[in-house]
């Protein structure tokens, strides 16, 4: 245990940062968005962080699974008056159970072949979701607040608490909420990786033929990796959701959303839990210093610079931002430690 | 003594290049049997047809009697039979301890018990001092080590090894005679691809020649050296020049 948080200290630390600063130094709403953001954002790239990062088939649609998880808590909660506590995880089930039948052949294909059929998963939920009139076709789906939609919630004082704290008109609760489901994910994405799960999704990515010639099935730890992955992105959908009060399929499932999870996970680190986290933290506290610079409109600034910035780690460090400090570390460790090792 | 692995009529054809032509041999429980040939004679074509990288053209493949042929290469190593690449196929990322653990958790769910596993497969193959070191920044030899380990670690009754001492300095391919005798003592079988002569024909039960995909002799060490056929084709210059030089 005392060697699980030595190991963890970096998170412990991000942690405390995450708990203190929206309390103190960061007190406005436009903070606290950002921080939101940051682990919507954070947490879906952990989940593709698993099937990319760890075990090696990159994704460019992870906004399918966002956008489903948006979606089904979304109906559920406007349609039926469901929790979205409850519709987090029926999205994620729909999710996983789309990610198991699209990829049960699909892993066959290779490198660009399998990058380019996950961009067409989630460019045919769009389509799909743009032209179906049950959940609102183009118009997209607006989310009633809660204690609007039914009158009796407030009843028991658990209740409330469970539904206030997915409501975000209640920012602060809000986002500790989301933080609390970031921290899960992360422990849930840490554990993975130091699992037999975990080793063998690293085996695949670096060798299908050594995994193969080690007992493990590419096949099976791929559709595990993948399913795992779904599952975690829809919940972050619903917390998207949750969070815009607002849906349509422009929103959640363009390419351009799937590419955030990919970028974030990449500037921090491919293959290392905390990289997506790094990423995301420096790709918001840019925008929002990027747009107090230019005065609140949208520039464009942000994006340059960040672009710039993608292009500059990954072509000196290929592991991103956690890379350069494992390096840096190695160095420092290296000139301690001497002839120990 | 009893077969563990038995191949029979066994051809491999890529379009019209026959790289394996009728082979036919077994390797008994707790036996060394080696494999050899020129460069291109089938070898390690024929480690992969019994080991489940592509199913052989014609041909059966038997472990302990049971019909393998044409299994894809997992369900053969859970079986117990686990093969090394001729080219090493290090996982770079991943220190050399977890390599070793990678092969460990065939065997158990637990990190504590691979970790365990793999710490003695790690002392036994000298690589104990480098367990936190990369895969990929290691040298070859200790990437070859590697190699044997992580086999070593899935626990096989049969182990292959693809030119494993190839590159290797006296000492270290001692080093490696020395670990094969000792995985036979443990119990295992070997089938090994090696050119090095000196090495193997101490260390060999039995050996099998290949020339163009044919097996062209099976026997002892003893007899394979003294085979007419097999000097013309193969040893001829080889072993001679190297008996000169050691
Ligand atoms: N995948 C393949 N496709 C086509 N030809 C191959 C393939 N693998 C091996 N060969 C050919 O089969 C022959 C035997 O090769 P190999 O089994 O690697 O020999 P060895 O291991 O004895 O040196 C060679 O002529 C080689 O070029
Ligand atoms: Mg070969």
């Amino acid at each position: 245990m005392v060697e699980i948080l030595k190991k963890y200290r970096p998170a412990l630390v991000l942690l405390l940062l995450f708990i203190l600063i929206p309390i103190t130094i960061g007190r406005t709403t436009d903070v606290h968005n950002v921080i939101i953001y940051i682990l919507i954002y954070a947490m879906v790239g952990e989940a593709w962080n698993l099937i990319s990062g760890f075990t090696g088939q990159t994704s460019f649609g992870h906004a399918a699974y966002f956008g489903i998880g948006a979606y089904t808590s979304t109906v559920l909660l406007e349609y039926y008056h469901i929790t979205p506590w409850i519709g987090m995880l029926v999205g994620g089930v729909i999710a996983a159970a789309l990610a198991f039948v699209v990829y049960f052949n699909m892993f066959k294909l290779k490198g660009h072949y399998f990058a380019i059929a996950t961009l067409c998963v989630a460019e045919i939920m769009k389509t799909i979701f743009s032209k179906w009139t049950w959940v609102g076709a183009g118009d997209g789906i607006a989310l009633t607040p809660i204690t609007g939609l039914i009158p009796g919630v407030g009843k028991s004082a658990v209740a409330k608490l469970a539904w206030l704290s997915l409501d975000v008109r209640n920012r602060l609760p809000f986002l500790y909420t989301t933080l609390a489901m970031f921290v899960l994910v992360f422990i849930i994405c840490a554990a993975l990786e130091n699992s037999r799960i975990g080793f063998y999704w690293k085996a695949i990515r670096e060798s299908h033929e050594v995994a193969e010639s080690i007992g493990i099935n590419p096949r099976n730890y791929k559709l595990l990796a993948m399913c795992i992955s779904a599952f975690i992105a829809a919940i972050g959908g619903t917390f998207f959701a949750q969070f815009f009060k607002y849906i349509d399929a422009i929103t959640v499932f363009p390419m351009s959303v799937s590419m955030i999870f990919v970028l974030v996970t990449v500037l921090g680190g491919l293959g290392n839990v905390y990289g997506p986290i790094i990423g995301a933290v420096i790709y918001y506290s840019l925008d929002l210093i990027m747009r107090r610079l230019t005065g609140g409109s949208g520039s464009g600034l942000d994006q340059i610079v960040f672009g710039a910035l993608i292009v500059l780690v990954t072509c000196t460090e290929p592991r991103g931002i956690m890379g350069i400090v494992e390096r840096i570390q190695e160095k420092l460790h290296g000139k301690k430690k001497g002839g120990e090792a | 003594m009893a077969e563990l692995l038995k191949i029979e009529h066994i051809t491999k054809k890529f379009g019209n290049l026959v790289a394996n032509e009728d082979v036919s041999f077994s390797v008994g429980e707790n036996e060394i049997v080696s494999l050899i040939g020129p460069n291109g004679a089938g070898k390690t074509t024929l480690f992969n047809s019994i080991a489940g990288y592509y199913p052989p053209t014609e041909g059966k493949v038997y472990f302990q009697g049971q019909d393998i042929t044409g299994k894809p290469a997992y369900d053969i190593c859970k079986m117990g039979i686990t093969r090394t690449f001729q080219v090493v196929k290090t996982l770079k990322e991943m220190t050399v301890e977890e390599n070793v653990m990678t092969g460990a958790f065939l065997h158990t769910g637990s990190r504590r018990q691979a970790k365990k596993d793999a710490e003695g497969i790690l002392e036994m193959t000298g690589l104990l001092d480098k367990r936190n070191v990369k895969g990929g920044s290691l040298t070859i030899i200790d990437k070859k080590r590697v190699e044997i380990a992580r086999a070593m670690a899935t626990r096989p009754k049969l182990l292959m090894l693809d030119e494993c001492m190839a590159g290797l300095n006296q000492t270290e391919i001692k080093d490696v005679m020395n670990l094969c005798v000792k995985l036979k003592e443990e119990g295992l079988s070997l089938l090994i691809v090696e050119h090095i002569m000196e090495a193997i024909m101490p260390i060999s039960d039995r050996i099998v020649v290949l020339n163009a995909g044919k097996k062209i002799a099976e026997g002892l060490p003893e007899e394979i050296v003294n085979n007419e056929e097999v000097i013309r084709a193969y040893l001829g210059d080889r072993y001679n020049a190297e008996s000169k030089k050691s």
